[in-house]
């Protein structure tokens, strides 16, 4: 039972973390067309519109927050490794696998708590833009706790991970 | 509750220790900011936290990030490194060194459509390094000019460092005005660069030999290969220059016209784009990460107090303005030793420039010599992160690899010096621009 509900939870941060980064991507080309749409607007049909600059900025906190997950998903942080790589292996893997793991699960919960408790604010005094489109702020703001919230999942089943190898590696150097 | 000050150097040496036992920066930033926030101003802190992503990265001012890391994401799945090294090799070929200076002079092409120094390497090292081989070229001189090249990335423009600094720096330092003022420094650093392999193949030929007789036909036909990047080029710093686009504007046009290049004129098909766009929104993931830490962190450090406090002691003190350069320079040159540069730039920009604008000195001239000195940060170790970059995919030991890259080195820091001396190297093109 343990097992099919690890499994059930691994298989879906995984799911959701591709699905989130490939959302991601397609918003960033999006910021493309939107950008030249912009430009070609402005020049060529001498018609600027004001969204385009305000969406270009939605889209990217978005597509950062929708692609945060995956980097942890494939432990792909930058790191300054040049130190702990003249560590024993044993101590190297302690603190990459479990240490990173905690104090990166404790500040994404504090992210999400927190970032939660502004989006609801946003919500209460019905946030706008002080742009010329003046669009509510409330959706941008959501998925803030949303994405840290699966960022926090991700590294909680990479912790889980990162026990499970540190444990089955001292078990095998401890001849069990 | 914990003196302001005590609190500063505390956020700074767990930050420190975190990073150095190999913790992602962005954690790193992050979790001891939180820490020592909390106990500093109690739960205020915290409540400070969950606004800093948004305030951090909800400016229109980091835009620019995707699009250009999308053109070089884009352009990674072309073969426009290998025509660029191709086209340098026919003209280079007769001189001493002649495929080491092709490969930096292919990086400079490269760094005219890409932002960042590891892609400027990447780009280029593959593809030269088996025509190094075959040539008997010596492996550390190779490797050093591929290593120290990179810098070539983030000077020419486009520029993630300049989106950075000018993200950080705010309307002192447009980042239009900063992506042009690159343009002269590293026309100026690809030729002294250069000039390191040609005199030491000239003194030992041996270590470098010239490629061969290579006929005008062939060197002419060549240059029908580059003209992607010049459009690249020319379409984002024609239209910075020129004022037709600002910078966001011009980075989506640059983005639309490499990628119209890409699949028109390299065949790259849907598996390709799909390739550049994970790879883009990943690679901003990990920036912005960084930067959302970065920004906690300068805030519970106090980065605005400091300024405010070494305006004060500066013009108590009167040194004379290029010495306090100066000064800031070598600074900024043993940080990034052992800080990664996204971590200086938020920390320290927030300090340097009020006190750089006190002293009448010009932002944007600053700005450059911070971009150089972050670039040569990554070459430097134990924390040149591209120093370890070219060791772990070409395979060569850091000692052979040090030794290759301390003549550059030297050259870099001298060139870093010229631009103190001489600002109007950085100044004088961005003072032309129809665009301000």
């Amino acid at each position: 039972m343990f097992l099919k509900i690890a499994h059930g939870f691994d298989s879906f941060v995984r799911k959701a973390s591709h699905v989130l980064i490939v959302l991601g991507g397609i918003l960033t080309v999006a910021m493309v067309f939107i950008t030249t749409y912009g430009v070609v607007m402005r020049y060529f049909f001498r018609r600027p519109e004001p969204i385009s600059y305000e969406l270009c900025t939605i889209f990217m906190l978005w597509a950062f927050l929708l692609a945060i997950s995956s980097v942890e998903l494939f432990d792909q942080h930058i790191r300054a490794d040049i130190f702990i790589q003249f560590a024993p292996p044993r101590l190297r893997n302690f603190l990459h696998s479990i240490v990173s793991r905690i104090l990166g699960f404790v500040y994404c919960i504090i992210l999400t708590w927190k970032g939660w408790d502004v989006a609801m604010y946003s919500l209460k005094i019905n946030e706008r833009s002080f742009s010329v489109w003046g669009e509510p702020l409330f959706p941008v703001k959501i998925l803030i706790p949303i994405c840290y919230g699966l960022l926090s999942l991700v590294i909680f089943r990479n912790l889980c991970h990162g026990i499970a190898e540190y444990r089955s590696k001292t078990l095998i150097r401890d001849g069990v | 509750m914990m003196d302001h000050f005590l609190a500063a150097l505390l956020c700074i040496a767990i930050m420190l220790i975190i990073l150095n036992t190999g913790l992602p920066i962005a954690y790193a930033l992050g979790f001891s900011s939180m820490i020592v926030g909390f106990l500093t101003y109690g739960t205020v802190a915290l409540e400070k936290l969950g606004w800093t992503t948004f305030h951090t990265l909800f400016i229109p001012a980091w835009i620019p990030l995707p699009l250009f890391t999308f053109i070089g994401c884009v352009i990674a799945q072309t073969k426009i490194g290998e025509d660029l090294f191709g086209a340098a090799r026919l003209w280079l070929s007769r001189i001493p060194g002649a495929l080491v200076v092709s490969s930096i002079m292919g990086q400079a092409g490269m760094a005219a459509t890409l932002g960042s120094s590891a892609a400027t390497i990447l780009s280029i090292g593959p593809v030269a390094m088996p025509e190094l081989e075959r040539y008997h070229y010596d492996r550390k001189i190779s490797l050093g000019a591929l290593t120290c090249g990179g810098v070539l990335g983030p000077l020419i423009p486009p520029s993630g460092t300049a989106i950075v600094i000018s993200g950080i720096a705010g309307a002192v330092v447009p980042l239009g005005r900063l992506l042009i003022a690159g343009i002269i420094p590293g026309i100026l650093l690809a030729i002294m660069l250069a000039i390191v392999p040609i005199f030491i193949c000239t003194r030992n030929p041996s270590l470098g030999p010239p490629a061969g007789k290579v006929s005008w036909s062939d060197k002419l036909s060549s240059l029908k290969r580059v003209w992607p990047v010049m459009l690249t080029f020319f379409a984002i710093l024609g239209s910075i220059f020129f004022g037709i686009a600002t910078a966001t504007e011009a980075g989506g046009v640059g983005a639309f016209i490499v990628l119209i290049v890409a699949v028109m004129g390299y065949g790259v098909r849907v598996k390709g784009i799909y390739k550049a766009m994970i790879d883009t929104v990943r690679i901003n993931a990990q920036i912005m990460f960084i930067l959302v830490g970065a920004g906690f962190f300068s805030y519970i450090v106090g980065s605005q107090k400091l300024a405010k406090q070494l305006v004060d002691w500066v013009s108590v003190v009167g040194p004379h303005p290029i010495l306090v350069v100066v000064m800031i320079q070598i600074l900024l040159l043993i940080l990034g030793c052992f800080i990664d540069g996204m971590t200086i730039m938020m920390i320290t920009i927030p300090i340097f420039m009020p006190l750089i604008l006190s002293i009448g000195l010009d932002p944007l001239w600053f700005a450059i010599l911070f971009e150089v000195n972050m670039e040569i940060a990554l070459i430097t170790p134990p924390m040149g992160i591209n120093f370890f970059l070219v060791k772990n995919v070409f395979h060569i030991s850091s000692t052979d690899l040090f030794k290759g890259v301390l003549p550059y080195l030297a050259m870099l820091i001298i060139f870093l010096f010229i631009l103190v001396a001489f600002p109007p190297l950085s100044t004088w093109l961005p003072s032309l621009m129809i665009g301000k």
